[in-house]
């Protein structure tokens, strides 16, 4: 959401529509646009995440996938006040290809995505962060575009297109740069004809040549280049686990590291400050290590985020998404209604029917447990459990696509949470104690009630 | 055109196995009428057609001749048929493959080869796999490809006008390797009855595209995967092409055009062609064909 001054003089909010167009559509641009604006001069005020999937109109049902408003940060929204800015975008199915710096290596240099990619699709949802993170990145990058635009002196004032994120792992860095690119291609799809994601290989750039490393960086920087000279481009470059890249060369003092090393630092750093002259580049880095990177790298980096563990909020909002996707997946049945934490804060967490399941996650015990625990290791509680606590698959056939053997009554999902958290530390589940609380498990998991008792017991 | 002659003509673009000059194989067929073209061409002792010294024949300065270093201009004395030019399509594809390396014979011979293959299979009882002979599942998941390709081409000819094709190897959509188009947008369409004998066309066609040399396979080249586009309009309804609304040809990649048409003073279209091709969007093949060799 920002501000834009509109030809009255006075300002008003500008909403990001999003329309995913079906893969198979062949309708252009301005019809879409035609129709999505129609639509939405139906609706009026609704809430700061909305997806439309359904719709009565012909054209739209055609053509049309989903309709987003993707602000999350605002309550709702009276789109009658709003200046709507509608971004048409198709999902691209192709998959990977791979760069190859020489004609006759086997091993990729790169891996390269055409973005708006089908693969990176609702990882963007799926973060959840504090302060805002998410919502700074965005406006990072726009304002590396806007200053470009305004043909800002670059010696006067320096940015350098490039961001790391640092942090413990499993905290959504690597998920953070692909989904911050997906999203910005397709908020700048007017302006750029299409956009390509580039992750870097970085263990391929060494070479078993010594003082051949540093030449490897500099190809695989050449390669990007050409990828940048289009300028209807444009390209997000993702170098993960940076340090191994850019190791800070002062270790070498101590004899433990070959100068190549050093080579391929200087090799990276000198073309960085070539590729940041071009408007059309963004560089993404991510580190566990940030005390090993190089001092010159990160006095490179523009926004230097910590990605921590999530919050006690960011818990509650990823315990919800999975308990949303299991029910979705006919895994836990039958499907309720979940409710957000600002509603819940509006009913002051009574418990009730509507709000008994929602209030699962938000229990005291399962966010005191959780507080820690990286986001790769809460996303994983719901497939540890189902896989030792309920343990009564059965595998259909391939072709059969009737619903799996093995649903749990909602109230049973509980024990999903209680039971592992009751057991694991830091993501790990150990086997002595897992046995007993499995025995626990199975004999609550008839009654929701005794789950919660059984939590508060321990 | 009838179907028996191109029946015909699938045959002789597999026969000639044993000439050792890839160049000449296209052009032995020349042995009947050939128009404008064989006028300028020498006939060799063995009965083969070599092409002539000028590659400009004295009757017709246009046909055929290269512009450019990557541009061939192909124009035909007459219409050609709409099932023609599928044709022209699918035969320059099967050519780019094997002369680009990507088949280790032409199209037609693989699958003649394949056949046998599985008939020798069936008699001795067990796969004759031994160490050197080729690996018949991948050959036979390219052939299948390529005979993807060509089926769903057919379908898309039948259903709209295709001004233009592109064959990309290699590299990706927006930066291939190596790109070649096909360019139809000047052709005059006909019916049957008043139009070209497709397979002298064709003739024409793989004549000046070995006289313009446009692909070479003097350097060995590696296995890439080879997509093919077509400019198709939109409302045609096709099922195995996927449209691809935002792509555009990639402008930083040396592209190899060969550019049909037929010529005005001789035949007025019958069919005539949308002033601009503002509703024409670009669709995909469902398929790459993954380059195979022994």
């Amino acid at each position: 959401m920002e501000l834009v001054e509109d030809c009255g003089g006075t300002s008003a909010l500008a909403v990001h529509v999003e329309v995913l167009v079906k893969p198979r559509s062949t309708a252009s641009k301005t019809d879409v646009r035609m129709h999505v604006v129609a639509f939405l001069d139906h609706h009026r005020v609704i809430t700061g995440n909305h997806r439309w999937t359904e719709f009565d109109e012909q054209f739209l049902r055609q053509n049309v996938d989903s309709v987003a408003i993707a602000d999350p940060e605002r309550g709702t929204i009276d789109l009658k006040g709003c200046n709507l800015t509608v971004h048409i975008f198709t999902l691209n199915n192709d998959g990977l290809s791979t760069l190859n710096l020489e004609e006759d290596e086997e091993l990729s240099a790169a891996n390269h995505w055409l973005l708006p990619a089908a693969e990176f699709q609702g990882i963007w949802e799926s973060l959840v962060f504090e302060d805002g993170v998410k919502t700074q990145l965005l406006d990072y990058v726009s304002t590396t575009i806007f200053f470009s635009d305004k043909n800002v002196n670059s010696n006067l004032i320096t940015w350098n297109r490039v961001v790391l994120l640092h942090g413990p792992p499993g905290n959504g860095k690597t998920s953070l740069c692909k989904a911050l690119a997906q999203k910005l291609s397709i908020r700048l799809s007017d302006r750029y004809t299409y956009s390509q994601f580039v992750e870097i290989n970085s263990h391929s750039l060494f070479s078993k040549w010594f003082s051949e490393s540093g030449k490897l960086v500099t190809k695989m920087f050449q390669k990007i280049q050409q990828l940048i000279d289009d300028e209807d481009a444009l390209v997000f470059v993702l170098v993960d686990e940076v340090e191994s890249l850019t190791a800070a060369r002062n270790a070498s003092h101590a004899g433990t590291e070959p100068s190549d090393a050093i080579r391929v630092v200087n090799s990276v750093l000198t073309q960085l400050d070539q590729i940041k002259r071009h408007p059309n580049v963004v560089i993404l880095t991510t580190s566990n290590l940030t005390e090993k990177i190089d001092l010159a790298f990160l006095d490179r980096a523009d926004i230097k985020q910590k990605i921590g563990p999530p919050s006690t909020e960011g818990i509650f909002n990823i315990y919800m998404s999975c308990l949303g996707e299991l029910m979705k997946c006919q895994i836990i049945s039958p499907r309720q209604q979940l409710l957000t934490l600002h509603e819940l804060e509006t009913i002051s967490f009574m418990e009730s029917n509507v709000s008994q399941m929602s209030l699962i996650p938000s229990s005291c015990f399962i966010s005191r447990k959780s507080k820690g625990l990286s986001g790769r290791s809460l996303r994983r509680l719901p497939f540890l459990a189902h896989a030792l606590f309920v343990k009564v698959v059965v595998l259909e056939p391939l072709s059969n696509n009737l619903p799996p053997a093995a649903t749990l009554s909602p109230s049973s999902d509980i024990t999903f949470f209680c039971s592992l958290d009751s057991n694991c530390h830091a993501g790990k589940v150990s086997g002595g104690s897992g046995q007993s609380s499995r025995q626990r498990a199975r004999g609550q998991s008839k009654d929701g009630q005794l789950c919660m008792r059984h939590s508060a017991t321990l | 055109m009838d179907g028996s002659v191109l029946l015909g003509e699938q045959e002789e673009l597999a026969r000639p196995i044993l000439l050792t000059s890839r160049t000449e194989r296209f052009i032995t067929d020349s042995d009947k009428e050939i128009g404008v073209v064989e006028n300028n061409a020498t006939r060799t002792a063995a009965g083969r057609v070599e092409p002539a010294q000028d590659q400009v024949p004295a009757s017709d300065p246009s046909d055929p001749v290269a512009k450019e270093e990557c541009m061939v201009d192909v124009v035909f004395p007459g219409r050609v048929t709409k099932e023609g030019c599928c044709r022209f399509v699918c035969e320059i594809l099967k050519c780019v493959l094997y002369q680009r390396q990507q088949l280790p014979m032409t199209y037609d011979q693989l699958v003649y080869h394949q056949k046998q293959q599985q008939a020798e299979e069936i008699v001795a009882w067990r796969p004759l796999r031994a160490a050197g002979e080729w690996d018949w599942r991948k050959c036979h998941r390219t052939l299948q490809a390529v005979e993807e390709v060509l089926t769903h081409l057919e379908i898309l000819f039948s259903l709209s006008l295709v001004p233009r094709v592109l064959l990309m190897l290699g590299g990706s959509v927006l930066l291939p390797k190596e790109l070649y188009e096909l360019n139809m947008e000047d052709v005059s369409l006909g019916t049957g009855d008043c139009s070209l004998r497709t397979s002298v066309c064709l003739r024409q066609l793989f004549r000046a595209l070995f006289v313009a040399d446009i692909l070479p396979d003097a350097r060995p080249v590696r296995l890439m995967t080879t997509t093919v586009m077509a400019l198709a309009h939109r409302d045609c309804g096709v099922t195995g092409f996927c449209p691809k609304m935002n792509f555009r040809v990639p402008v930083r990649v040396k592209k190899q055009v060969i550019r049909l048409s037929c010529d005005r003073s001789v035949a007025r279209a019958m069919l005539e062609h949308p002033s601009d091709w503002a509703d024409y969007v670009w669709f995909q093949a469902p398929v790459n064909i993954k380059g195979f060799c022994k």
